[in-house]
């Protein structure tokens, strides 16, 4: 187990030192001279002069990298030159708002997703079970931009019971908070819920026909028992890992329903900021994102590990 | 008497696809209508309609349906429907761009990481780990804004977020077909390295690459019409869909109809390639159900 959990902090260690490349050079990708970005077309040749020196834009690339690391592993990302503050202090401020919404969904469609997969695989070839596949199908081909629209229209614009967009924090007013949060959580959810009930269905499926249900039913086991006890316990463990691999798709998801709901989270902070070339503000969110995704993967690596000795096995 | 028996073979196994394909539920037969007209609609764009998706009309802004304009007109007096089928080009053509890119670098990087093992699979490996670490979304807008609002540029920034997957995919199947004997039994002799991937792996891997490739088509589509919808992807005036929506959204009370259609389409292509791809994977090799 041990040598399981070194195995795989190596593995992030080297993706987490790829992703900080990466990051890294979007500034010198994107489009634009950053000095003259921060300060305007009127500035004169000694501001530029001093903005480069103050940020090492003079210095060579790989010596640039190494102290943008460097302050990065202190917490310090540089500056956001709209805002005229600290990247890490915007985002700070900006977190909050975007777990608020990010994280009920990402239990709601856990729950939802995982109950509608096994009722589906259970009953599978039925009327409910082409019910629910159907759904399943309309939920991953709906724009998610487009379904928060429609939400809007149907229940802001026409029926005028859900307010059209903004945020209440749940410390300040808790029931405010549910108020304007239940449009976008459940909009962010639909996407995810749809592929975790997917995931769902075709695991349990293929737990089904495995030999020991075969066994565990001609041992005359009640169907409840088989389903729920022997074959349910078998075919989450893979769920697990498609749940933390969608915690990419939710922050993406924030993008678009945060900027639909007009919400000051992570989302519109780096739409606006790739919009105005903020690069630091880039830099500073594709990297910490990447960080954390990076982190959800390593946990629910590890928890599948201790739950299955065959993943351990594997990785020897 | 062999050559015939053969033919007639081959002819039940071609009709055994289409019957598999299209007649197991006639959701996968609907679908694959909707893409044909979608295609069609594509191609003959300029025959179907009399207007340019670009001609302002601006004493006809936002009007209703009538004989000239079945759809009615957006915010700029141009016809709705044109836009629509001029839109259902870009998609079609990102979507079919990126799938390709994706699909060549994905096959090329899996065959011979697959093939090779050891340090090229860790190195390859670790790169499609950090790709997908990324959230697809947010890679594909940082850099969408490096490569500008054109058709090409945008393909390539999707083709290779959906690049990982696909590595994944091709890399799992080489791995279990090159311990197959007729592998071994070309390496014993000695074969060229490059022919045994080319003329003995690849062919074993084609029917999981066209249902990936198709099903990779929705998912780039999707990817294009949010980021024109966020306003990174296609630059107006060109009909995308996304960017029909987010335009349709400032007039979302008076007239829905304008974001509304948009991302139907949206909505019917992406479903449509996944229901297809579903089918194909039935068709061509069952034993693929739930790996892809």
């Amino acid at each position: 187990m041990r040598r399981f959990i070194l195995k795989r902090i190596g593995i992030s260690l080297i993706v987490i030192m790829l992703i900080s490349v990466f990051s890294f050079s979007l500034v010198h990708l994107l489009p634009g001279d950053p000095a003259v970005l921060a300060l305007g077309s009127e500035a004169t040749k000694e501001q530029i002069r001093n903005f480069r020196e103050e940020f090492h834009l003079n210095e060579p690339v790989v010596k640039q990298y190494v102290i943008w690391i460097k302050n990065a592993l202190h917490g310090d990302f540089g500056i956001s030159i709209a805002y005229k503050r600290s990247v890490i202090s915007c985002l700070s401020e900006r977190l909050p708002r975007t777990i608020a919404i990010g994280l009920p969904a990402l239990i709601i469609s856990s729950i939802l997703g995982i109950l509608f997969g096994i009722i589906s695989a259970v009953n599978r070839g039925k009327f409910i079970d082409k019910m629910i596949t159907f759904i399943v199908t309309l939920g991953i081909g709906t724009p998610t931009f487009w379904l928060g629209m429609i939400g809007i229209l149907v229940f802001g614009l026409k029926m005028g019971i859900l307010p059209l967009s903004g945020f209440v924090s749940p410390s300040e007013n808790f029931a405010q908070y549910v108020y304007y949060s239940i449009m976008p959580v459940t909009v962010l959810s639909l996407t995810l819920l749809a592929s975790v009930a997917r995931q769902t269905r075709s695991n349990m499926l293929e737990v089904i026909n495995q030999d020991f249900i075969r066994t565990a039913r001609a041992n005359g086991l009640a169907e409840r028992s088989v389903i729920y006890r022997h074959a349910l316990k078998n075919s989450l463990i893979p769920v697990i890992t498609t749940i933390g691999m969608q915690v990419r798709v939710i922050v993406g998801g924030s993008l678009i329903v945060e900027q639909l709901f007009n919400i000051a989270g992570i989302g519109t902070l780096l739409v606006s900021a790739v919009s105005a070339r903020d690069y630091m503000v880039v830099q500073g969110c594709v990297f910490l994102i990447s960080l954390f995704t990076v982190a959800c993967n390593f946990i629910v690596d590890v928890l599948y590990g201790l739950v299955d000795p065959r993943i351990r096995k594997a990785w020897r | 008497m062999s050559q015939k028996t053969e033919k007639a073979r081959k002819e039940r196994s071609g009709g055994e696809f289409w019957r598999v394909f299209l007649g197991k539920d006639f959701l996968t037969a609907i679908c694959f209508a909707i893409i044909v007209i979608f295609v069609l609609a594509a191609l003959f764009a300029p025959l179907l309609t009399k207007y340019s998706p670009f001609d302002q009309d601006l004493l006809m802004m936002n009007m209703g349906t009538s004989p000239e304009h079945p759809l009615g007109t957006d915010q700029l007096g141009r016809d709705l429907l044109t836009r629509l089928i001029f839109g259902a080009r870009v998609s079609l053509v990102t979507g079919l761009l990126s799938s390709l890119w994706a699909a060549l670098g994905g096959t090329i990087l899996g065959l011979v990481s697959g093939y090779f093992g050891g340090a090229v699979n860790t190195v390859i490996m670790r790169f499609t780990d950090t790709m997908l670490s990324i959230p697809p979304l947010i890679f594909t807008m940082v850099l969408a804004a490096v490569v500008g609002g054109n058709l090409v540029g945008i393909s390539l920034v999707i083709g290779l977020s959906i690049l990982p997957g696909y590595i994944r995919i091709v890399n799992g199947l080489v791995i279990s077909l090159r311990e197959n004997d007729y592998i071994t039994a070309a390496n014993l002799i000695g074969q060229n390295k490059f022919i045994i991937m080319v003329r003995h792996l690849l062919p074993n891997c084609f029917a999981s690459l066209i249902v990936i490739f198709t099903m990779n088509l929705g998912t780039a589509i999707m990817l294009e019409s949010t980021l024109s919808y966020l306003g990174v992807g296609i630059t107006p005036p060109t009909p995308a869909w996304g960017v029909m929506v987010a335009d349709g959204y400032k007039f979302l009370l008076n007239v829905p109809r304008l974001a509304i259609f948009p991302g139907l389409c949206i909505m019917l292509i992406v479903i449509s390639f996944n229901i297809v791809g579903d089918g194909l994977r039935d068709a061509l090799d069952p034993r693929l159900r739930g790996k892809l």
